[in-house]
């Protein structure tokens, strides 16, 4: 069997490893756990944008049946969300822009990071 | 392509059923003695520009999102911060008319050229009084009466929805309950 790593480089594999958790840890206030029951998301955003989740700025998306969505882009976190009426609790589906349309400013440019997009080919 | 003959095809199906029976009992129980709990989630509550609210929590490098509902009645749980107006219907309509008063529709006019909504939700609702039926169709008139009103200064109306005396904002134990209950609600979606 042959290895893909030469055993003089696997330090190094460590390595930066070690610092590429410590740059999330770092970011975003995470750590390792061995409780097998933690913890496992709260209500505040620890990382570089730390802050109270309920003063996140919210977008609307249109989805491809032409109902809308609030859409927050929070940085390493997204959320997205059905609006409702608060009185019948029907989707919203009002042509307010094309389906697929993000309107309005979903938070991604005060979210701490540049904001990284997928790439197209 | 090879059809199956009919009693062949159901013995087949019925097989299918079985199986997947069994795979969802089987599911069932691995889900149940599966481990229990394997963590917590301590979420904060979001309030959304409608007033609505949605269970949200940060873990780390995931987000979660979801809206808070009434486990009653499936409604979302919102604050009465969007419902542009209620309007109670004794004085936009005579007793059970779904003919406009000209001051109820003066009203109306005013506040569907200023509101300044991309478009109008508007639900009527009567009280306890005659039949569900009956009601059904007179809250349906009514709110298409003031939907008329919403399109004929250029507004948008989204739906128009009677629901009767299905929805009370109140128990229909009092006169005065009642009338609280005889109301024409417009929402606005901004």
């Amino acid at each position: 069997m042959t290895s893909v790593l030469k055993p003089m480089k696997l330090p190094a594999v460590l390595a930066s490893a070690l610092v590429l958790a410590g740059c999330v840890e770092s970011i975003e206030g995470v750590s390792p756990t061995n409780d097998p029951a933690p913890v496992r998301a709260i209500a505040q955003d620890r990382g570089r944008d730390a802050g109270s989740l309920t003063q996140l700025e919210a977008g609307i998306w249109v989805d491809p049946d032409g109902c809308q969505h609030w859409i927050v882009d929070d940085g390493l976190e997204g959320y997205i969300d059905a609006r409702r009426d608060p009185v019948t609790g029907l989707p919203v589906c009002t042509p307010i822009a094309p389906p697929g349309s993000i309107v309005g400013d979903a938070g991604a440019g005060a979210a701490g990071l540049r904001d990284w997009v997928p790439n197209r080919r | 392509m090879r059809v199956l003959s009919p009693g062949l095809r159901s013995v087949f199906v019925t097989a299918l059923a079985v199986v997947s029976t069994v795979m969802m009992l089987a599911g069932a129980a691995s889900a149940q003695s599966g481990g229990g709990v394997t963590g917590t989630i301590e979420p904060g509550i979001w309030i959304d520009p409608d007033g609505c609210m949605h269970w949200v929590a940060d873990g780390g490098v995931e987000g979660y999102m979801t809206g808070r509902v009434n486990p009653e009645n499936g409604l979302p749980v919102c604050m009465e911060m969007n419902t542009c107006a209620v309007a109670n219907t004794d004085t936009l309509f005579a007793t059970d008319s779904s003919r406009l008063t000209s001051a109820g529709r003066a009203h109306l006019e005013q506040f569907f050229s200023s509101a300044g909504a991309f478009a109008y939700a508007v639900y009527g609702h009567t009280d306890s009084r005659a039949s569900d039926e009956y009601n059904m169709g007179l809250s349906q008139r009514r709110a298409a009466s003031v939907a008329a009103v919403a399109r004929s200064v250029g507004a948008r109306v989204a739906r128009e929805i009677g629901y009767g005396e299905r929805r009370p904002r109140v128990p229909n134990t009092s006169a005065a309950n009642m009338q609280q209950n005889r109301r024409v609600e417009i929402v606005c979606y901004r």
